[in-house]
């Protein structure tokens, strides 16, 4: 808007102006003219103010003005008020923004002196003005050319304009510039020129033929560069289409509808997704189509965007012959000068979306609820080591209440376990990226955990358990463990199969051999030998198969060959499902009490030996020696009374010194029998030959078995020696012998039998069979080899001989039977062991 | 009177043999140096010709005094009712030995050895004092 200053300027510029300047309504009327009117034409300026701009022209030329128009430039005839001709050069323009005309007016020479300011006049105006000779040819090119196409005048003066002309366009020209020669103006088609620099401009033209003027005899023509309202248009054109083509070729599902629902436009998506023709759709508003049971709730949602308000809503659409789709609508009003004239409705099909959305949030709850489960503890730290989630079992040990701990740091929670080994690992997880598995204590419950602390993008995952337990038990087990290995006695753990598993060190120390020697191996196979008692054994392997512990003492070996007891206490152990899965053998060595026993056992035999002995010498005392002493006693008396010339005095004289040779005889014996007794253990064993002792005690019986024709026929005896007591063994041989020629039988002569054997190395057995008279064995029975027994009352005996034989194979450890038949004859038979 | 004296040794024999006959107490004596031997002579003169005395020692090869006395117990009655008194003559002086005569009715006394003519007068007084008919035995000696 012209302020007042620019008003008053412009007032002065018009009036003060050559050239004749008229304001022209749309209908020719002049609303102004200026100064120059009046100095050109003659004519009052205001006078002229509602004058048509024609009753300003000649007569002669107004027919030209009135076909051409008022438009360009063009030359006409005016006449002042006295009637004298003015010829004027006009130049009609537009007013921008107003239907008004400018008319500016120039008047020409008669002569050519007008031409200079023609001229200005031309280069003045916005158009670009050029003359072409009747051939097409310029001859006077002028206006804003220079500017707009950048040829100067020389460029093109000379030249033929429609060379100029692009080829495409040049038909159409060329049919306007035949036109010309029936109208003076004509507007011709745009078309493209072009300029200086190569580039195509599309121009607007009008050409005015001055032919008839015989003052110019060309044609005019006032061009103006329309080039960037073409390329405007086009991209106008342009940008519809592609609009066009977002909303056909959208896949939302899209509507334009007026205000009260009306369908205008549909796309190609929509169509399908309802199987129906655009047509079908057109005019008629979207419920129709829609199925009876959301139509209330579209209409609802678009009476409000067509409030004005942009609606978004989902919602289940099932179409005949289509599963139930899931549908995002969005309605956006189109408002255009503060009104609703549409509505953009689009609608997307989001019911795989949603599916996925389902099975996300249901996944969602799955792992809430899995992780609610799971036994371990479990919470999750974000980045800050804040509290994320927390589930129960976290509650619970940690002794916390989760909605008090989300979103709370870990350490502000617990300030004290800074620094602990939970801090440092936790730490350790999220700054290194790796897993950490740890056990550690947690004061506050004062309970042991084992931690697992997985980091992750989105901070730290932690699972934990209550070990507390788990570690009281570790513990009891290995104080149990080394109360087995540490133990004085023996532990055996065997398979099912009763193969060794393990062994503690007392079982190495008490048997010499280690695990690696005995796993796999059965205890019996290692530990028994030749005396273990093998009905013990048997008894083992039977209880071994019913399932209750039992206990047994065994003799075993140890890996040096020595002999070991041990008391064993073998359980069965059972897994839960009853399956037999392992024996534990607990031993204990008991060898010395074994050796007690055993020595307590001999020290038993001992003193009941003793005894027995002491029985068997008050027996000999109060028989064999009191016997001939009481004899002695009353053959005394006789004598006493007899008179020493009777005839029975010196027979009773004798039997006296008889009766005390005997007393004398029997404590003879007696200190035999003692001092064998005495020697017996303090003896060393000889060895000594058999056949060398025999044939001794043959040959110092040899005058009494002469006597009786008795032989001894000697067998076997060939290198056998025998570990013993030399004396003990001649005295063997010799009683035996001579008990055998004492009691021989009367009617045969006498045949004594000897055979010796080795046995079991050192050991012998001695075979002494005679033919003599006998006795009888269940007669006799355990007293055939007591002192003072005799079995014969026809010989002479004293009954000392076979306990001698007896006692003697004791004293070198052995052991003497005798088997007799009456008449038939006697077999002893003799074993003697060193051990 | 007719007396049995049984004892394997034959010094004991004597000595028993002149004291009674010292002491005049029996007429007949029977000598036996094993008890079978007094065994077989006594049992089938059970009804006829029983010893009125019978000394038995207790000591004795094959078979000794008790078992004497045990092959006898069948026999007690006819013993009692002919009068025989049985009396163990030994050197033992083991109380067992003295004790063990107790349980046999049979045995009238013990005697341990040697005999005299103290223990000969003992006999006499108790064979008096049993005897119903002290000239019968006489008779039949």
């Amino acid at each position: 808007m012209a302020t007042t200053s620019d008003t008053r300027i412009l007032e002065a510029w018009l009036d003060s102006s050559a050239e004749v300047l008229c304001v022209l309504d749309a209908q020719g009327q002049l609303l102004r003219a200026s100064a120059a009117c009046g100095q050109l034409l003659g004519h009052e300026p205001a006078a002229l103010v509602g004058q048509s701009f024609a009753s300003l022209v000649a007569p002669a030329d107004r027919p030209a003005l009135a076909q051409a128009g008022l438009a360009g430039g063009f030359t006409c005839q005016c006449l002042r008020p006295d009637g004298a001709p003015v010829s004027l050069a006009w130049v009609v323009s537009k007013v921008a923004g107003g239907p008004e005309l400018l008319a500016v007016g120039r008047a020409l020479p008669a002569a050519p002196e007008p031409r200079p300011l023609n001229h200005v006049l031309i280069e003045q105006g916005f158009d670009m003005v050029a003359v072409l000779d009747k051939k097409g040819v310029y001859t006077y090119v002028g206006g804003a050319t220079e500017r707009i196409l950048g040829y100067r005048p020389e460029d093109m003066l000379g030249r033929q304009g429609l060379n100029f002309v692009h080829p495409e366009d040049l038909p159409a020209i060329r049919a306007s510039l035949a036109a010309l020669c029936t109208q003076a103006v004509l507007t011709m088609p745009e078309f493209r020129f072009r300029a200086a620099d190569g580039e195509w401009k599309w121009l607007q033209s009008t050409a005015s033929s001055q032919l008839a003027n015989p003052e110019i005899q060309a044609f005019t023509l006032s061009s103006r560069d329309v080039t960037e309202q073409r390329r405007k248009d086009c991209e106008l054109a342009k940008s519809e289409q592609r609009f066009r083509l977002l909303f056909d070729n959208d896949l939302t599902l899209t509507t334009f509808q007026t205000a009260d629902g009306r369908v205008l436009d549909a796309n190609q998506a929509l169509l399908t997704f309802l199987k129906k023709e655009k047509h079908e759709l057109l005019d008629r508003t979207s419920a129709e189509f829609l199925p009876a049971d959301v139509r209330d709730l579209f209409r609802e949602k678009h009476a409000l965007a067509a409030s004005g308000q942009r609606v978004r809503f989902e919602t289940q659409v099932r179409l005949p012959g289509a599963p139930e789709q899931t549908l995002k609508v969005t309605k956006t009003p189109l408002i255009a000068n503060g009104e609703v004239v549409g509505i953009h409705c689009g609608m997307q099909d989001i019911t795989a979306m949603a599916a996925a959305q389902h099975l996300i949030k249901r996944q969602a709850e799955q792992l809430t609820t899995i992780l609610e489960s799971i036994t371990d503890a479990f919470f999750s730290l974000d980045k800050n080591m804040n509290f994320t989630y927390l589930n129960r079992e976290t509650e619970r040990l940690l002794g916390v209440n989760r909605a008090e701990c989300l979103g709370k740091n870990i350490w502000n929670l617990f300030p004290d376990e800074v620094g602990s080994p939970y801090f440092y690992n936790y730490v350790r997880a999220a700054e290194s990226g790796q897993t950490r598995h740890f056990e550690a204590f947690f004061k506050p419950t004062s309970s042991w955990f084992e931690v697992k602390a997985f980091p992750s993008t989105e901070g730290l995952s932690v699972y934990f358990s209550d070990i507390t337990d788990r570690l009281e038990s570790d513990r009891q087990i290995e104080r149990l463990a080394l109360v087995a290995r540490k133990t004085d006695n023996g532990v055996i753990i065997t398979d099912a199969q009763g193969r060794i598993d393990w062994v503690n060190e007392s079982f190495t120390k008490h048997t010499g051999y280690t695990l690696a020697e005995v796993a796999g191996q059965t205890p019996g196979s290692v530990l028994q030998g030749p005396e273990t008692d093998s009905a013990t054994v048997e008894h083992i392997r039977t209880r071994m198969t019913q399932r209750r512990p039992f206990s047994a003492t065994l003799l075993n070996y140890k890996k040096s060959g020595k002999k070991v007891w041990f008391s064993m206490d073998i359980t069965p152990v059972y897994d839960e499902s009853g399956q037999l899965t392992q024996f534990i053998a607990l031993l204990q060595n008991i060898t010395y009490r074994k050796e007690i026993e055993a020595s307590q056992a001999k020290m038993t035999q001992d003193l009941y030996r003793q005894n027995r002995d002491l029985q068997q010498f008050a027996y000999v005392i109060s028989h064999n020696l009191r016997g001939p002493l009481s004899n002695a006693l009353g053959l005394a008396s006789l004598l006493g009374k007899s008179d020493k010339h009777a005839r029975h005095f010196d027979n009773t004289l004798g039997l006296l010194g008889q009766s005390m040779t005997q007393v004398d005889t029997v404590l003879k014996d007696l200190n035999t029998v003692l001092s064998i007794r005495d020697q017996q253990d303090v003896q060393q064993p000889e060895l000594v030959l058999l056949a060398d002792v025999c044939q001794q005690a043959q040959h110092d019986l040899r005058d009494a078995l002469h006597q009786c024709g008795g032989q001894v026929h000697l067998t076997g005896a060939e290198g056998v020696r025998i570990s013993g007591n030399r004396a003990y063994l001649y005295s063997i041989f010799y009683n035996l012998l001579s008990n055998a020629i004492k009691y021989r039988s009367p009617d045969r002569p006498l045949a004594v039998a000897i055979h010796c054997a080795s046995e079991n190395g050192s050991g012998a057995s001695i075979s002494f069979a005679d033919n003599g008279s006998g006795f009888d064995t269940y007669k006799a029975g355990s007293e055939v080899f007591q002192l003072y027994k005799r079995f014969h009352t026809n010989q002479r005996g004293r009954g000392i001989g076979l306990f001698l034989v007896k006692t003697h194979v004791e004293a070198m450890g052995g052991k003497i039977e005798v088997t007799s038949a009456v008449d038939a004859g006697t077999r002893f038979v003799i074993h003697l062991d060193p051990h | 009177m007719l007396t049995y004296l049984i004892d394997d040794d034959p010094i004991s024999l004597y000595l028993a043999e002149q004291v009674l006959l010292d002491e005049g107490l029996v007429t007949e004596i029977q000598l036996f140096g094993a008890a079978e031997d007094a065994l077989r002579c006594l049992v089938p003169r059970l009804a006829t010709a029983l010893p009125q005395l019978i000394l038995l020692d207790l000591n004795m090869p094959l078979m000794d005094g008790w078992q004497f006395l045990d092959a006898l117990a069948p026999h007690a009655a006819a013993l009692r009712r002919g009068g025989c008194h049985l009396y163990i003559l030994t050197s033992s002086l083991a109380t067992a030995d003295v004790a063990k005569v107790k349980q046999y009715e049979l045995v009238t006394a013990i005697i341990h050895k040697p005999i005299g003519a103290a223990e000969v007068q003992a006999i006499k007084a108790q064979l008096a004092v049993a005897a119903p008919k002290p000239g019968s035995a006489a008779r039949v000696g």
